[in-house]
């Protein structure tokens, strides 16, 4: 008896050892696992639009430019590149030695058939067709050495050469693969190397070892990181959990609350991202009733208590928006102050004529209540935001319907059928010109039905100025002239809020705000 | 030492009653809470901010939630809402699907071939699939939702009366109106749908928690279109992006929504079994 007791407790101590063993395996590679949040319809950075597929493919393609932390371009591919006067040509000049992931050499013969890729109607590109504005030739002067001619001056050029989606992708495995096949095998000329993407499932990235080509805006001359594997939590509940249980080490967009959640957690560091372009903000219908009246706009905007909303609903981690732009993009000028003023809203209701009856709840002129429709999407805490507007709005004596459509088509038809008075889209990306469309007459986001020449102007001039300094001056003079329509009520400056294990070590974002520069990653472990 | 028999206590006599022992009357006081909650909740100012997610509290029993309103108010009458939506939703498959099955039941020959396959195409969508394609084409509203929800129930009672009615309109008291001279509609109306009436109706209390569940979930994929309008499907919604934060908003309108269709299906077995 006492023997197979023995037996037994040297059995028990085997298994124990082998399950130590099995428990800690040393790890052979470094990994990084990072959660992107929605699941893109398709992941070739030349045809698809979304913002997740630069999160993975920032890293895997170089561009010809870099734009750095202030807003400045810097060399990539090309080492140099001049403009001439009439901002009709741009000529680059490109950097030697630079080969893709397959072998394949970085010439402007690649500059030229990546560029045309783009532009081919057949490619049907989704972003980075509009991107590249008027571009319309590229032109082989010498192995390398690329003019790139234009059909009028376009600003916002520069802008799109140094994102990814104006990735240069090897001109072997683009002709290999084809359109429809080549987003499951991208070999571009990257720190990383695309390994594998099952569809919906997960994305893998390797080092690429062979990387000397670096930006100024790299701090590593190489990945410390060996393997990165992405995973998709389009579901914002599922996020916080993934960290929480060690699924994920870094994940972006947390929902506020449980971002703070994790900050006061010693395992997590909190990463705000600020992200340029349009605050969440609600465009004002100037073509219908009651909004036609620019009293009635200043008013809601004036008893918009913006402040409010953000510390409710965003726990206080994102800026008042101030502009039509969110305070980090390139341009911004503050044009509508972010203090709520309900006296200011009240007298200007009641000069209007919208007086307060004993009778009503609501404000009444001639008869008719004072009733604003608001149209908001599902998505980045719209209802929320709709819901304490109504609160705002309704105490002042302003009748509020509030209609949440279900996608992004939803809102477009109701743009198209023009039945709001208040809409709310927002687009991210780095340079004001994405303004543009929103407010010109002829613009496909004008929300607000506006036809001002002095916007049209302004807006056209900005976009074929190719002078900083002239951009400027005009694109602050638009927003000026937007805040004095009173066209938009700004609500908040977008603001990622990534969160990462306390192990992970210098990630930063690219001027995008959504693209991380995975190259000076790395890992303590714990 | 003898004592005299104690008298019989109510409960006792309650319980010793088999129909009133049956009758479950716990089901019947929860559904009479939320009825007359909802009822009694509909002037209440629901959207009066507090302090954001307050844990439950004696002002706030259930806490409130991400825009500090008080969600045991907005369980009340989100309640009514959700409750009034499936009655509606119950209301529209029970009568379009019964007139389809008695005319098929009891009509018999191609026009019965034609309404069964009819109905066997309908079935063959999920109720839930229907419903989507519905609001797609419609537009999101809470008329919308009421329909969808109801076409997709309409298949199962379709073929719950064609049965029925198949089965009553071959028997001798029907044959015997019909020789003596009742048209086809006055022996549906007066001789068949009567004694279908009994499955029907047990039908339509299952069939109601089917609805109730089938309409929240629509409200909880944002479908119902006005997000200031509180019901059980879009609280619970709502109760996700502050899981971690404030669980006790998704357990209200989960336990709520839950102990309703159980209360409902108890009520439809103990109609069902007389």
């Amino acid at each position: 008896m006492r023997k197979f007791g023995a037996r037994l407790l040297a059995a028990g101590l085997m298994l124990c050892g082998l399950l130590a063993a099995c428990a800690a395996p040393p790890s052979p590679v470094s990994e990084l696992r990072y959660g992107l949040t929605l699941v893109p319809t398709g992941l070739d950075p030349h045809i698809n639009a979304s913002s997740e597929l630069g999160i993975p493919l920032r890293s895997v393609y170089d561009t010809l430019i870099f734009r750095d932390a202030q807003g400045r371009f810097v060399p990539g591919l090309a080492r140099a590149w001049t403009i001439s006067t009439d901002g009709l040509s741009y000529t680059f000049s490109l950097r030697a030695g630079v080969s893709f992931h397959d072998g394949t050499p970085f010439n402007g013969e690649a500059v030229r058939i990546n560029l045309e890729r783009i532009l081919n109607p057949e490619t049907k590109s989704q972003k980075a067709r509009f991107m590249l504005g008027p571009l319309t030739r590229v032109e082989v002067l010498d192995a390398l050495t690329v003019r790139l001619s234009l059909s009028e001056p376009f600003a916002p050029l520069l802008d799109a050469l140094s994102q990814p989606y104006c990735g240069m992708a090897s001109p072997t495995a683009l002709a290999h693969w084809g359109d429809a096949d080549y987003q499951f095998h991208q070999v571009g000329s990257g720190p990383y190397r695309f390994a594998e993407y099952i569809s919906g499932d997960h994305l893998t990235l390797e080092r690429n070892s062979d990387y000397a080509w670096g930006p100024s805006i790299y701090s590593n001359r190489k990945a410390a990181v060996e393997r990165i594997i992405f995973r998709f939590y389009a579901d914002p509940a599922t996020r916080a959990p993934a960290l929480l249980s060690g699924e994920a080490d870094v994940m972006g967009e947390l929902p506020p609350q449980d971002a703070l959640r994790l900050q006061q957690d010693p395992s997590f560091q909190l990463m705000p991202v600020p992200i340029p372009g349009q605050p969440l903000a609600l465009y004002f219908n100037t073509q219908s009733p009651p909004t036609d009246d620019l009293s009635v706009r200043q008013a809601l905007i004036a008893s918009a208590g913006r402040q409010a909303i953000i510390d409710t609903i965003f726990g206080g981690l994102s800026p008042v928006a101030t502009s039509p732009l969110s305070s980090s993009t390139w341009g911004f000028v503050e044009v509508v102050p972010s203090a709520q003023d309900t006296a200011r809203a009240e007298t200007l209701l009641d000069e209007a004529g919208w007086q307060r009856t004993p009778s009503s709840e609501w404000r009444v002129r001639d008869g008719t209540a004072l009733t604003v429709e608001v149209v908001i999407p599902p998505w980045g805490f719209n209802p929320q935001v709709g819901q304490m507007l109504e609160q705002q709005w309704e105490a002042i004596g302003i009748r509020v319907n509030l209609t949440q459509v279900a996608s992004f088509a939803g809102l477009r038809e109701a743009q198209a059928a023009g039945k709001y008075n208040l809409l709310s889209i927002n687009l991210s990306g780095a340079d004001p010109d994405l303004l543009r469309p929103f407010f010109v007459s002829d613009g496909s986001y004008n929300l607000a039905r506006v036809a001002d020449a002095q916007l049209d102007t302004l807006f056209g001039e900005a976009a074929r100025a190719t002078d900083p300094a002239e951009r400027l001056q005009l694109m602050a003079e638009a927003q000026q002239r937007v805040a004095a329509l009173a066209l938009v009520l700004p609500v908040r400056d977008y603001v990622n809020l990534n969160v990462a294990r306390a192990g992970v070590q210098g990630l930063s974002f690219d001027a995008q705000g959504w693209f991380p520069l995975l190259i000076d990653v790395s890992l303590k472990q714990p | 030492m003898t004592s005299r028999p104690s008298p019989p206590r109510l409960a006792s006599l309650m319980t010793q009653d088999p129909r009133v022992r049956r009758t479950p009357w716990i089901a019947l006081a929860w559904l009479a809470i939320v009825l007359l909650g909802g009822m009694l909740s509909a002037g209440a100012a629901l959207n009066v901010p507090f302090e954001s997610l307050a844990p439950p509290s004696p002002i706030h029993p259930l806490g409130t939630d991400l825009l500090g309103r008080d969600v045991g108010l907005r369980l009340l009458a989100g309640g009514l809402r959700t409750l009034r939506m499936a009655a509606a939703a119950t209301l529209i498959a029970a009568t379009l699907g019964s007139i389809w099955g008695l005319v098929a039941g009891h009509a018999g020959g191609w026009l019965e071939w034609l309404l069964v396959h009819a109905n066997d195409v309908l079935l063959s969508v999920p109720g839930l699939v229907l419903a989507l394609v519905v609001i797609a084409a419609l537009g999101q509203h809470e008329a919308t939702i009421i329909l969808a929800v109801g076409l997709g129930g309409v298949g199962s009672y379709a073929r719950l009366a064609r049965s029925a009615a198949a089965e009553t309109s071959h028997r001798p008291f029907v044959m015997a109106a019909r020789a003596l001279g009742a048209g086809e509609v006055r022996l549906l109306q007066h001789h068949v749908f009567p004694n279908t009436l009994e499955a029907l109706s047990a039908y339509a209390l299952l069939h109601f928690g089917w609805a109730l569940v089938n309409s929240a979930s629509l409200t909880f994929l944002g479908l119902g279109g006005a997000p200031s309008i509180p019901d059980w499907g879009q609280m619970l919604n709502e109760s996700r992006l502050v899981f971690l934060s404030a669980p006790w908003l998704a357990a209200a309108p989960g336990t709520a929504l839950a102990l309703t269709v159980l209360a409902v299906q108890r009520l439809g077995e103990w109609v069902g079994k007389p």
